[in-house]
């Protein structure tokens, strides 16, 4: 049995487009390692979370994900919150659990915990419209965490906190992570959250896009934001999206 | 701050009303006697009325017959709107159907009504149906079959059945459509018993009007007028009451 999530030859083109977004996008991303996905903007980072969680039909080459006893194969955090709003925050976690077939009994130890660490405990009775976005995102990401899933993919899920919250979220993650060994793919736009988090940083770029540039970042977890390490980590990446960026 | 709106748009409302009534006594005096009656006048006639007993009762008939057309429009609206939504390409006659017979208003349907039912409550029943139905049809129709992409992508995500799905996100989703549909339902249903009652009725706040009108009575048409308006804003206020309860999560 494959302990890897392989992706291999990955295309897919929108409907009614001329040319494809992405084409040839290949990578492999072992069990229990998080893998960050950078790239400018409108190159392709949803489209490739879609195509890696079956929310697209890809062109051409296949997705690999290890099926899971306890947990679903895939859950996905989307870059909006996408709470629904008719539903309070503990309903909204309550039927992703539902929809993923965790007995009535079983949902709310599920939940809780992690609500509570990412220190939302206060808000389960509250509908999404009462919650910041930052709030929302969080919500968001423990929703997908709840799932068990054994490939967790999050489209830049701090975007909207605070840089101090960041840190706290970022770090609640990679210890969330690691004691589940999760698997992850994580599309940001900060070169410090992928040195902080991932194992290894891959630079989508072109047109169509691909992997135009790979790191590996070889630190133990956890590590500090503000820590000369991570800082020339967090360096190298962004050379590596400059080098690519369109002059 | 909304306190202060509040007082000032009650204040508005006031002065138009005191405007159009002083306005509408003065035209008053220089019409013929029987073309406008004089405000004053009117309000007596809905004094006597109103301790006569009639106008009671016959606001009781128009409210009842409303209730049943309603309740039946109501009904098939939902059931026959959400099969027009759900149903894709096997209901589209059906959805071609409702769009053709909407345009049609409820009294171009009184004479058949009349044959088909009678002069008496099958009838009116049956125009307020008319009117109530294409309403709640094409709201709870257009409602679901338009939920956000974003929350089936969603429930697709989480790995949700088509049942689920429906009951916990495509229906919630609708609701603030289909409720409003149901209101607009509710308001065209009171206008049609009113048209029904004009022609094809023995008693109710339409055959009141139409009695005052054969003797000339325009104070007393005057009454039905203003009674089936304050009628309406009574209803649509406690339908907009209901509405914010049901869906007190929508903008
Ligand atoms: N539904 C769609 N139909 C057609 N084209 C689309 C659609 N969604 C995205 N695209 C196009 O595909 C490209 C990639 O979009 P995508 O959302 O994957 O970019 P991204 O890398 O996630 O960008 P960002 O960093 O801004 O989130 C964009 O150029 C966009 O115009
Ligand atoms: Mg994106």
């Amino acid at each position: 049995m494959s302990t890897s999530t392989v992706i291999e030859g990955l295309r897919y083109t929108f409907p009614g487009a001329e040319a494809p977004v992405l084409d040839g996008v290949s990578f492999q991303v072992s069990e229990g390692t998080t893998t960050a996905v950078l790239g400018p903007s409108g190159v392709g980072k949803s489209t490739l979370l879609r195509l890696i969680a079956g929310l697209l039909p890809a062109e051409a080459g296949r997705v690999d994900v290890p099926q899971s006893e306890d947990g679903v194969p895939v859950a996905m955090v989307f870059q909006d919150p996408r709470l629904l709003p008719w539903m309070t925050v503990r309903e909204n976690l309550e039927f992703a659990l539902e929809a993923a077939g965790v007995p009535a009994g079983h949902r709310r130890a599920r939940w809780e915990p992690l609500l509570a660490s990412v220190g939302l405990a206060e808000t389960a009775r509250l509908r999404p419209g009462a919650l910041s976005g930052g709030m929302a995102q969080r919500v968001g990401v423990v929703r997908a965490l709840s799932l068990n899933p054994r490939l967790l993919l999050l489209d830049e899920p701090f975007g909207a906190v605070d840089p101090l919250l960041r840190a706290q979220l970022q770090s609640a993650l990679v210890r969330l992570l690691t004691e589940r060994s999760t698997t992850a793919v994580l599309v940001t736009h900060d070169v410090q959250e992928a040195a902080v988090v991932a194992d290894r940083v891959l630079v989508l770029g072109g047109r169509p896009s691909r992997v135009v540039a790979e790191q590996r970042i070889e630190l133990p977890h956890p590590r500090d934001g503000l820590s000369s390490a991570v800082a020339a980590k967090a360096r190298a990446i962004r050379g590596a999206l400059e080098a690519c960026a369109p002059a | 701050m909304s306190r202060e709106t509040d007082r000032g748009a009650a204040a508005a409302v006031a002065g138009t009303l005191l405007a159009v009534l002083m306005g509408w006594e003065g035209l008053a005096l220089h019409l013929a006697a029987p073309a406008l009656p004089a405000p004053t006048q009117v309000a007596g006639m809905a004094a006597w009325l109103a301790r006569d007993g009639t106008l009671f009762t016959d606001m009781v008939a128009s409210l009842r017959r409303v209730f049943t057309g309603f309740t039946v429009a109501a009904v098939l609206g939902l059931g026959l709107g959400a099969l027009g939504a759900l149903g894709g390409q096997w209901t589209a006659g059906l959805r071609a159907l409702v769009a053709v017979i909407r345009p049609i208003p409820p009294i171009a349907w009184i004479p058949l009504s009349i044959l088909w039912f009678g002069l008496g409550d099958p009838s009116a029943w049956f125009i307020v149906f008319i009117g109530a139905f294409a309403p709640v049809f094409v709201q709870t129709c257009w409602a679901l079959s338009r939920c956000p992409p974003r929350y089936l992508e969603l429930s697709r995500s989480l790995g949700a059945g088509p049942w689920l799905t429906l009951l916990r996100v495509r229906l919630p989703a609708a609701a603030p459509g289909v409720v409003a549909g149901l209101r607009t339902g509710l308001g065209l249903a009171w206008t049609s018993v009113i048209a029904a009652e004009l022609v094809g009725a023995q008693s109710g706040l339409g055959y009141r009007i139409q009695m005052h009108r054969v003797v000339l009575e325009t104070d007393g048409v005057m009454v039905g007028m203003v009674c089936i308006g304050l009628c309406g804003l009574v209803m649509d206020g406690l339908a907009r009451q209901v509405e914010r309860r049901l869906v007190d999560w929508a903008p």
